[in-house]
């Protein structure tokens, strides 16, 4: 075991003496392997302790003499090269025994190189994630895989708000997350806010049935495997320290709010309430006030991260342990999250190779200091409540509040919230301390691996994951805070205020034991079969408390503190309730692979998987789903020799899954605990007859239930051309949905018209493309540029319809899934400043009909185009990566910009100064209505007025920086130092006017936009 | 050792892991923890059956479609294409009419179901659960006669299309045909029957003995005395009507009692009524009427209809007149003007005057000693050999009770005798679910039919009656329950 102090330490006193050979030369050369440069990878001159290691860009330098032999040792594999006259020795070091290609994970411990995966997967690599400042994993992925979806509906640092579509959307009610398989251990969560992403080695996206079959009832929704960082065999001890900050800010709208003298030259001209209409011309020309309200809500604020990553490999042990911090401010005062974690991976193996094991521990805790609004859907829409939307609507000649208290507040305006009064009370709102609403999250993963090569061709595996998560979370209305002051005062208490804490328990074992055989026939047949148990039970434990009344002396957010409590003689104050939520679930699947190869030149696979459900009962309860994948490697045929292709792959592969995740989770909600008891009658105690205490019905037993089926038929063509210079993967699906969980229509009989039953299916159908292409690859320059693009449709095939001709979103069959129904928008009527609408004829109307004329757009707020390309150049040091995101055809109702048109609210809130354009007799030829318009305010969601194109083009990572030379390194006590600025959504394209585009839904007005965050970031290895 | 380990390997398969895959969640109640005790099966009789008696969609879609409403003066829509005869499969009444009552019918199957589940150990025990199975088998029983009413093509025929037959807890996949109004009759009677057999009148055994907001001999007599009328079979329907007189001990009430049986301060007349109390979450009567008071100015969309006024407002001291007709009620002269009726001329309904802070809910009367002694009167004309002036002389008590002061009819002919008996059933029973069976009964014979007034409606070209044989006086299958049971058969012209 070399370790590298020693060989540091040499150095050291080889440059403390100045002492050098004369037949020494310097000798340089870059370690790649099949994916390009190895960092890391250690390079010794055999014989002797002098050596180096690779840099970020896999390169070396060393002083040798001729004859020397450099021994380059990297993950276990020793290669060696000769030094010859030569002064550059490039070395492609083979990772593989069997063709010197980067191994690809298929799951449950499958591997295939990649020239011979049957499978439709994109491969992430921990450059394209680590660093960025993001603080889940899964907001990095956007725009890096082709076909896979990333909507985060909230910006905020921390929230749980991430949903992940691969290939559409294959369910309607169920959930439609990936799964995501964290260290061969599948995840039963869909909230990874304490997974630091610079433990992440690689991130794989399993997109067909050849992936993800294999995962059965739990991968219908495709797959994600994460792989966390391991130490390589034989690296010595490494030390590596990343350092980034940086600052977020509010990305801008381009709603053009008005300012103060133009919102009060509308409100004048509307005549309506607020200040305008009392102020003369002059005095609105000369009005000084003029409060920008977002400035006011939202700030810049600081982002921050640490990571010191060790690294250990001995001859049979390796181990890498990171600590992290991740600190991001929240922009809105009263936000932020933090993060710490620990992590340590170790394996290792027996000296004669047949037993192996491996762990993975990871510890964190965070803390989330998050608006109410993060979990609250109810005050979307509250200006009072809702920074994001009370920022838009503030009066901008409205000055900021004078009241330092919420006493004082209530004094002044007591519970009129008309003119700026509602921006004040968020004010209070978001003052320290004033309405405290935070989460706490402890987590404690714990993965077991461990294999013993029973022969040379079997090998028993067994592994098992312990997930634990304790979350808390206080909310509270302190005493002193203008609502519960509000509240105090209307109800006549002698104390307000409120606290809730709730506390979260969730534990997940998993147990994975296989079984697996290999054999190679006659030197040409390969065949591989496995055998397979996998075990989940799951179970979560939710309390909560909640106290009504609050003693201002004592009280102290989340200590339990200044409760009053209950007095008989005011029984209908100071209450606290209770409540809690115990449930199980769990599943339990065998199943069997089967893999066949003939010469490197075909192979053939198959699967079966039998998966049962604590959800389902009786003949539902166990599954089948299987699947089947060939290839062909046509670049080994005879008559391929001398062709341009490095490789030419065809691929298909048809198979199904199951998706038993019924109906989806809330965000942060075990998945498999949802629907968890739809299969039984359930009673509850109801007030009967008469106000009797008694009992009824709660729920009808649907014993039907069952798995969603997704089967999906793919056919995929991989290449390399031109000596590995351009490579590509083209993708053609076809992914049906049936037994979709839906509305069900039934007989009256069973005392209700309906029960949520498996109906209907819904189909996704695409294409997907990606590339990479290097233009250069020399030694000191090299560019290569990359792109994805993938198309989807996403259509219901078939349910039962039942009239939706009065909704906005439209689930029927033979349309997009959520396709636009809408009134069309005609344009400003030039005789009367009114809107006009065309009815179901066409005819011009200015009073449309809410329901009969809507219609089908075409259109739907899922893109159906999106992808990511970018570029990366490294020129002597000097580096260039970007990564851009795209969507197109993507159609979202701007409901916050609606807010800013709507003539009611004129007066009380702040107007878009488009309406300074409004028709009058003088100014016909505009498409903003009169502001005595009689219909302005109806239609603006039922219609397609406010529906505008969010497609988007968005440069989401730039990185800009200098990896400096070993050669200059070479008096410090480092072996690498990177430098470099980065940009996260720097730049964006739209037609959209809010904030932020990329948030996929419906609607606009509950989106906490994606922040804008540049940083400077420091890399340090030794 | 290998082998060992492989052995070990595969026994971790063979190994039971049914504890992840069978798991029922903790603290649910299931069937077996609700049906324990004799007290159990009396808090589900109360938690889900009697809750369910409910005719508020029988008043509303009676009252709209006939000619006992007009349009009010805050009508914003309400009702409106029901009052001019829309009447289609898709129509809300029907849906919600068929539904509430198979929702009882079904929830009676429960308690049958899970009561299997209770020992009993006493006599007194079993009499006890008896007892709540023929509360809750009355209850069926009525729900199949409100269903028969409505949906049934010809109630006095026993081969013509009945509705489902349901005594049983379907699964939810369940598609029922209809069935010839023979067999739901033939239930409804085992139903009767038992509960005639099985209700206790022991307070010990029954709490509720003889409390006329529960199932009471009376109320069993009822219905089998309505169902015998509609049927035809007036020698039954005699002799219930009678038996349902005197086993509730009950006689017309006086103008006073009779009042203040509307306004809940009293049981007056009424042989069974669903109690609808001022405290809790229950159903407002008026709220098919009125948005927040039954005054002119409480949101009135639907007024009293003009005929049936007139016919009330004929006899000034009818009691009914008095008090049916809200003092703040507008009167646009002698000959109002058809185009401005809707708010110029607004009889203001007051029937259902609610009860204390509950401005629109009463309890629903739903049958009463006068129905009783109109079936009476109805068995004496149809009977097999009939009476006249026996029927003038029961029509002749229900005029003395209201005070209308009319005297003792002569009938020179049936037919004049079913007029007059339809006539005062308009009267007693409006707005209370009676109109659209009763003119679908005895239209033909009394040779009348819907009979409305010009003034109640703003749109003056809304045909003032429909043909009495018209496919309307019998309501579609709704179109809710076709999409989940695709095979049954529709009622003709639908």
């Amino acid at each position: 075991m070399r370790s590298k102090f020693i060989r540091f330490l040499t150095l050291l006193i080889v440059f403390a003496v100045q002492f050098s050979f004369a037949q020494e030369k310097k000798v340089t050369g870059t370690v790649s392997d099949e994916l390009g440069p190895v960092p890391g990878a250690s390079v010794v001159i055999k014989g002797t302790t002098t050596g180096t290691t690779t840099d970020f860009d896999g390169k070396y330098e060393i002083s040798a003499k001729k004859g020397d032999v450099l021994e380059i040792s990297y993950v276990g594999i020793k290669q060696t090269v000769t030094v010859g006259d030569g002064a550059v020795y490039n070395i492609l070091i083979k990772t593989d025994t069997l063709e010197g290609v980067t191994l690809i994970s298929e799951g449950y411990d499958r591997t295939r190189t990649r020239a011979t995966t049957s499978t439709a997967q994109t491969t992430v690599t921990a450059e394209t994630i680590q660093n960025r400042p993001n603080s889940s994993v899964l907001a990095s992925l956007q725009g890096t895989a082709p076909g896979l979806t990333i909507i985060s509906s909230s910006g905020s640092p921390g929230s749980a708000k991430f949903d992940g579509f691969i290939r559409g959307s294959s369910s309607i009610t169920g959930s439609t997350d990936p799964l995501i398989v964290i260290d061969g251990i599948p995840s039963n969560s869909n909230q990874f806010r304490n997974l630091n992403q610079n433990d992440i080695e690689s991130v794989s996206v399993l997109r067909d049935a050849s992936g993800t079959a294999i995962y059965g009832n739990k991968g219908a929704n495709g797959v994600i495997q994460i792989t966390t960082k391991r130490a390589k065999y034989n690296s010595g001890v490494q030390f590596s320290y990343d350092f980034v900050t940086g600052f977020n800010t509010l990305p801008e709208n381009k709603y053009n709010m008005a300012n103060a003298r133009e919102l009060l030259t509308i409100e004048k001209s509307f005549g309506g309430p607020g200040l305008g209409p009392t102020l003369s011309d002059e005095e609105i020309a000369n009005y000084d006030i003029n409060t920008n309200w977002t400035d006011q809500f939202f700030q810049t604020d600081i982002t921050k991260q640490h990571n010191l990553g060790i690294t250990f490999g001995g001859e049979n042990f390796s181990s890498f342990t990171s600590l992290g911090y991740f600190e991001q401010g929240g922009m809105v005062p009263t936000t932020d999250f933090k993060r710490f974690s620990v992590r340590n991976n170790s394996q290792g193996k027996s000296k004669n190779e047949k037993f192996t094991f491996d762990t993975q521990i990871n510890l964190a805790h965070s803390k989330r200091n998050q608006l109410d609004q993060e979990v609250n859907g109810g005050v979307n829409n509250n200006t009072i409540q809702n920074p994001l939307h009370g920022a838009v609507m503030g009066l901008p000649y409205a000055a900021p509040s004078p009241y330092n208290t919420g006493r004082e507040l209530l004094d002044a305006i007591g519970f009129n919230f008309s003119g700026a009064n509602d921006t004040y009370v968020l004010q209070d709102i978001l003052r320290e301390n004033s309405l405290p609403s935070w989460f706490t999250e402890n987590s404690a993963i714990l993965n077991i691996g461990a294999g013993y090569k029973l022969t040379d061709n079997l090998t028993i595996r067994n592994r098992s994951g312990f997930d634990y998560k304790e979350a808390d979370r206080v909310f509270a209305r302190a005493p002193w805070s203008y609502l519960a002051l509000a509240v105090q005062t209307s109800r006549g208490e002698a104390f307000g205020g409120s606290e809730t804490m709730q506390n979260t328990k969730e534990f997940t074992f998993t147990n994975i034991a296989s079984l697996n055989y290999t054999k190679t026939f006659n030197e040409s047949h390969n065949l591989t079969l496995g055998a397979y148990m996998e075990y989940t039970k799951i179970h979560y434990l939710f309390k909560t408390q909640f106290q009504n009344g609050l003693n201002p002396l004592n009280y102290s957010p989340g200590a339990g503190t200044g409760y009053v409590p209950f007095n008989g003689a005011t029984p209908n104050s100071f209450i606290s309730t209770v409540g809690a939520d115990k449930l199980d679930g769990g599943t339990l699947s065998y199943f069997g692979t089967a893999d066949y190869e003939y010469k490197d030149k075909y192979g053939l696979s198959a699967l079966v998987r039998r998966d049962a459900s604590y959800r389902f009962i009786d003949d539902n309860k166990w599954g089948t789903f299987w699947s089947v994948s060939g290839r062909w490697n046509i670049e080994k045929e005879s008559f391929m020799e001398g062709s341009v292709f490095d490789m030419l792959k065809l691929r298909g592969s048809y198979g199904t899954n199951g998706n038993q995740n019924i109906v989806a989770a809330n965000y942060g909600f075990p998945l498999l605990l949802t629907a968890n008891d739809r299969v039984r009658d359930l009673n509850q105690t109801v007030t009967g007859y008469e106000n009797a205490s008694s009992s009824g019905v709660a729920q009808i037993a649907n014993t039907t239930l069952q798995w969603e089926e997704v089967a999906q038929l793919n056919f995929g063509l991989d290449f390399i051309v031109f000596n590995n210079k351009l490579e590509g993967n083209i993708d053609w699906y076809d992914k049906r949905t049936t037994q979709l969980f839906n509305p069900f229509t039934t007989s009256g009989a069973i005392g209700q018209y309906g029960i949520d039953a498996n109906n209907g299916e819904l189909s996704n159908k695409g294409i997907e493309l990606s590339l990479r292409y290097n233009i250069i690859n020399k030694d000191d320059f090299r560019v290569s540029v990359f792109a994805n693009g993938s198309h989807n449709t996403t259509r219901v095939e078939n349910v039962i319809d039942n009239d939706q001709s009065g909704d906005s979103n439209l689930i029927n069959s033979g349309f997009l899934l959520r396709e636009w129904n809408l009134i069309p928008y005609a344009g400003v009527n030039q005789a009367n400043g009114n809107l006009l609408f065309y009815d179901i004829d066409g005819n011009l109307t200015e009073s449309p009909d809410d329901t009969r004329d809507r219609r089908a757009t075409g259109k739907s707020f899922l893109p159906r185009y999106q992808g990511g390309f970018g570029f990366n150049i490294d020129y002597k040091g000097f580096f260039v990566n970007t990564l851009f995101s795209w969507t197109y055809d993507a159609w979202r109702i701007d409901n916050q910009f609606v807010w800013a048109n709507s003539l009611s609210f004129i007066g009380d809130d702040n107007m878009t100064a488009d309406l300074l354009n409004a028709w009058t007799p003088t100014n016909t030829q505009t498409n903003q209505p009169s502001l005595d318009s009689t219909n302005a305010d109806n239609f603006n969601t039922s219609s397609d007025r406010f529906l505008y194109d969010s497609s988007f083009l968005r440069l989401k990572n730039v990185n800009l920086g200098y990896n400096f030379p070993s050669s200059f390194l070479s008096k410090a006590p480092i072996s690498s130092l990177r430098l470099y600025v980065q940009g996260e959504n720097l730049l964006t394209w739209t037609k959209w006017r809010g904030f932020d585009p990329e948030a996929i839904t419906s609607l606009s007005v509950t989106n906490f936009p994606n922040p804008r965050t540049i940083s400077f970031g420091v890399s340090v290895g030794f | 050792m290998k082998k060992i380990i492989l052995i070990c390997f595969m026994a971790m398969f063979a190994v039971s892991c049914q504890d992840a895959i069978d798991i029922v969640q903790d603290g649910e109640i299931n069937d077996a923890a609700t049906f324990r005790t004799v007290a159990d099966a009396r808090s589900f009789l109360v938690g889900d059956v009697y809750r369910r008696v409910d005719i508020t969609n029988e008043i509303s879609f009676t009252a709209v479609f006939t000619d006992e409403v007009g349009i009010g003066n805050n009508n914003g829509g309400q009702g409106r294409e029901l009052h001019r005869y829309f009447l289609f499969a898709s129509d809300g009444n029907a849906s919600s009419l068929w539904l509430s009552n198979y929702a009882t019918i079904n929830r009676v199957n429960r308690l049958i179901r899970g009561s299997a589940l209770i020992t009993t150990s006493t006599p007194e025990e079993e009499q006890a659960l008896n007892s709540i199975l023929a509360e809750a088998r009355a209850i069926r029983a009525f729900a199949y006669l409100q269903l028969q009413t409505f949906f049934s093509t010809n109630m006095a025929d026993d081969e013509a299309l009945g509705v489902m037959l349901v005594d049983f807890v379907p699964e939810i996949d369940v598609q029922l045909p209809r069935v010839p109004n023979a067999q739901i009759y033939e239930l409804m009677e085992a139903d009767l029957l038992f509960a005639e057999t099985n209700l206790s009148n022991s307070p010990a055994i029954n709490p509720f003995a003889n409390n006329y907001k529960y199932v009471t001999q009376g109320f069993i007599d009822a219905i089998r005395a309505r169902m015998y009328l509609y049927r035809k079979n007036y020698t039954l329907a005699a002799q219930y009507a009678q038996a349902a007189i005197t086993n509730s001990g009950l006689s017309l009430s006086n103008t006073a009692t009779y009042n203040s049986m509307w306004n809940d301060l009293g049981r007056g007349e009424t042989i069974f009524a669903a109690s609808r109390p001022s405290a809790g979450a229950w159903g407002n009567i008026a709220s098919s009427f009125f948005f927040n008071t039954t005054t002119l100015t409480g949101g009135c969309f639907h007024d009293m209809g003009r005929k049936l006024f007139n016919e009330l407002n004929s006899r000034p001291s009818d009691v009914r007149r008095i008090n049916w007709v809200d003092a703040t009620s507008i009167f646009d002269g002698a000959n109002p003007d058809p185009a401005d009726a809707v708010t110029k001329d607004v009889i203001v309904i007051n029937k259902y005057p609610g009860k204390a802070s509950q401005p629109l809910r009463n309890d629903l009367k739903i049958f009463r000693v006068s129905e009783m002694v109109l079936i009476l009167a109805e068995c004496a004309v149809g009977g097999s050999t009939p009476d006249l002036n026996l029927a003038a002389s029961l029509v002749q008590q229900i005029r003395t009770a209201r005070n209308t002061g009319q005297t003792l009819p002569a009938y020179g002919s049936a037919q004049e005798a079913w007029a007059d008996i339809l006539l005062e059933r308009r009267k007693e029973l409006c707005f209370e679910g009676h109109r659209y069976i009763d003119l679908k009964r005895l239209g033909a014979l009394a040779n009348t039919s819907i009979d409305r007034d010009i003034l109640d409606d703003n749109v003056l070209g809304t045909p003032l009656t429909l043909p009495i044989n018209d496919h309307r006086f019998t309501m579609p299958i709704p179109q809710d329950e076709v999409q989940g049971n695709p095979t049954i058969q529709q009622n003709p012209n639908y």
